[in-house]
């Protein structure tokens, strides 16, 4: 290859490179947004360490989501076997072996009826144990404050291999995303194949100024206990033909009022790590 | 006049050829061996200083042994310039990017490959030992890594293996339209990745799993091993040796790790069986890595079998013996068997001595 040629290779690779990667942006993005929901802090995190990097300033959001509804339990349950055999999962595998992960479309529902049916059970459980606990007593220690207040409520509900049935399955697109994922051979939602979100400069103020008003809260509270909080800002983001998110608007929630202490001088419930 | 040369290996060859005639010349005038009459004497000199003039203008050739020293320094001092100056763009590009807007960073992480590119070219067009190039190579390298990495976090693309085969290629295009070592290096582990990826994307695996099955390694690598079998490189022989150790060490590093952990295996064997098929794999596959060396006058390939056989070898003495044999024993035989590795490899080098000579 002559130098000239090797230049001239370069060149084509490196635009047709760039050109296939912003092809597919817009693909992704053309047309109406296969779905559109609107999310809080409490789906769309700020990493801890935002904004304290200056030699970062890039700034993303971290999706959380709820693997099936099991927050607080030890493993999340596993997909339905239909589905894991749709997968392509083996029915038995060999002995002392376990099989690589598959990858999949994975439905994400938010706010919807498992994350409410999940809610009521964990409602019902602390109930029981309220009622357990006598009259004196400081309730028991329970994360369903902070179940209630903070986590997400954005709950993996499906996972297949064809993402048009999917969607039939689950049509409200205000609700429900389907995006690519990863299940395990143990039939657990591992990973999607997105967990962060980047921020364009021009949704940055709203996140920035939360950003900065945490900066001053910290040094108020230095050493206090930091209990389960409201979410700040709120998200619309789209979903595009890949499953691929951006994010289109981000809002400012107006700032909640401090949690009233519980009577008798207990410790605020809500608290895990107390 | 020098004889018709196709590449720079073969130039600086001849020119340590001529360096150790006049070094043995020297040694027989000084012994009264051999004594050439004047005339004869200027002649062979003259013939030589034009011979070595011209390696020299026209493959920029070490003549002597401190350039040779020189060049060496200046290959690491090429490669460490490329890494720092990668990183030092890496970072520059992280410490403004959150300050710019979607258009003026995509604009950015176009242009820069684009413009390293073209600086590689004006490195190679006024700079003939070519060290420039290629550490303006490898940021060229390194721009178009950044490039693709960022614009996919920019807009939120799920990660592909496909960037793999991009950065190759583009390690490809720039170590042969230069003759670059490194890009190329660079490029062939790229395309190791990508190929090792492919087994378990058309099996329905994500392809960063794929990556954590050796015997996927093992695959790629025998296909990047046969890649100058098939393609030969007659006018840049050098690189051919960049395919041979990353495809053989890539082939031995995964049978290495299945031979300890053949749970890993994607073939659906019983363990017991695995293991023994790994096992012997282990050590018949750096002998014939040896064998082969020794057969095509391949050194590298030669040292490398022979530094997995023995890393092998002890491994397996460990799995079998350490739990039940006194320890000084243990080590008794290791030590033993290092001296038997030394005595071999002895013979292995005279092999190769006796075979490359003419």
């Amino acid at each position: 290859m002559t130098k000239l040629r090797g230049l001239l290779a370069g060149l084509v690779l490196i635009v047709l490179a760039n050109a296939a990667v912003l092809a597919g942006v817009a693909w992704n993005r053309r047309g109406e947004p296969e779905a559109v929901v609107t999310l809080t802090e409490r789906e769309l995190q700020l990493p801890w360490d935002a904004g304290s990097d200056e030699d970062d300033t890039g700034l993303i959001l971290r999706l959380d989501w709820n693997p099936r509804g099991a927050a607080g339990e030890a493993t999340p349950p596993a997909l339905p076997a239909t589905t894991l055999r749709e997968l392509g999962f083996r029915v038995s595998p060999l002995p002392g072996r376990t099989e690589p992960p598959r990858t999949a479309w994975v439905v994400l529902e938010m706010e919807g009826e498992a994350w409410k049916r999940w809610l009521a059970k964990r409602r019902r459980e602390e109930d029981e144990r309220r009622r357990k606990a006598g009259p004196g007593d400081c309730p028991p220690v329970s994360d369903l404050e902070q179940m209630e207040v903070r986590d997400s409520r954005l709950v993996l509900v499906d996972a297949g291999l064809d993402r048009e049935a999917l969607r039939r399955r689950h049509p409200d697109r205000s609700r429900s995303v389907v995006v690519p994922g990863v299940v395990a051979s143990d039939g657990v939602v591992s990973e999607l194949g997105l967990e962060s979100i980047q921020v364009p400069l021009r949704l940055r103020p709203v996140l920035d100024e939360v950003m900065k008003a945490e900066e001053v809260r910290r040094v108020r509270i230095a050493g206090a206990e930091d209990g389960p909080r409201p979410p700040r800002y709120r998200a619309n983001v789209a979903f595009g033909r890949r499953g691929e998110p951006w994010l289109v608007s981000v809002e400012r929630l107006p700032s909640v009022a401090p949690r009233p202490a519980l009577p008798g001088g207990c410790p605020p419930a809500g608290d895990m790590f107390r | 006049m020098t004889e018709p040369l196709l590449s720079k290996p073969e130039a600086q060859r001849r020119a340590d050829r001529i360096a150790a005639f006049r070094a043995e010349l020297a040694a027989l005038e000084a012994g009264g061996v051999l004594v050439l009459p004047q005339e004869q004497r200027v002649a062979v000199e003259r013939h030589h200083d034009e011979a070595l003039r011209e390696l020299a203008e026209c493959f920029d050739v070490d003549v002597a042994e401190g350039e040779k020293r020189l060049s060496v320094g200046m290959w690491v001092a090429s490669f460490l310039g490329a890494t720092a100056l990668a990183f030092s763009i890496f970072l520059f590009f992280q410490r403004f990017w959150g300050l710019l807007t979607t258009p003026v960073q995509v604009a950015i992480l176009v242009a820069a490959p684009v413009v390293a590119l073209g600086l590689t070219e004006l490195a190679a067009q006024r700079e003939r030992t070519g060290t420039f190039a290629s550490l303006l190579g490898l940021v060229t390298f390194a721009c178009f890594f950044l490039d693709l990495v960022m614009l996919g976090r920019i807009f939120n693309v799920v990660p592909s293996a496909n960037a793999l085969l991009a950065w190759a290629l583009l390690g490809l295009v720039i170590a042969y339209a230069y003759g670059l070592r490194l890009p190329l290096t660079a490029g062939v582990i790229c395309l190791l990745l990508w190929l090792a990826a492919q087994p378990g994307t058309w099996s329905g695996m994500p392809w960063d799993s794929s990556l954590q099955y050796p015997e996927h390694y093992a695959l790629a690598g025998l296909v990047v091993l046969a890649v100058p079998l098939v393609f030969r490189h007659r006018r840049r022989p050098e690189l051919e040796k960049v395919y041979r150790l990353v495809g053989l060490i890539a082939v031995l590093s995964a049978l290495l790790w299945l031979s300890s952990a053949w749970h890993d295996s994607r073939l659906p064997l019983e363990p017991e069986l695995l293991k023994i098929l790994y096992q012997v794999l282990g050590f018949a596959a750096p002998a014939g890595a040896i064998a082969a060396g020794l057969w095509k006058r391949w050194g590298d390939m030669v040292y490398v079998g022979a530094t997995f056989f023995v890393i092998h070898l002890y491994l397996r003495f460990f799995d079998w013996w350490f739990d039940w044999m006194p320890q000084y024993l243990f080590f008794l035989i290791l030590g033993l068997t290092a001296v038997a590795a030394l005595a071999v490899l002895v013979r292995l080098r005279r092999a190769l001595a006796a075979r490359r000579r003419p």
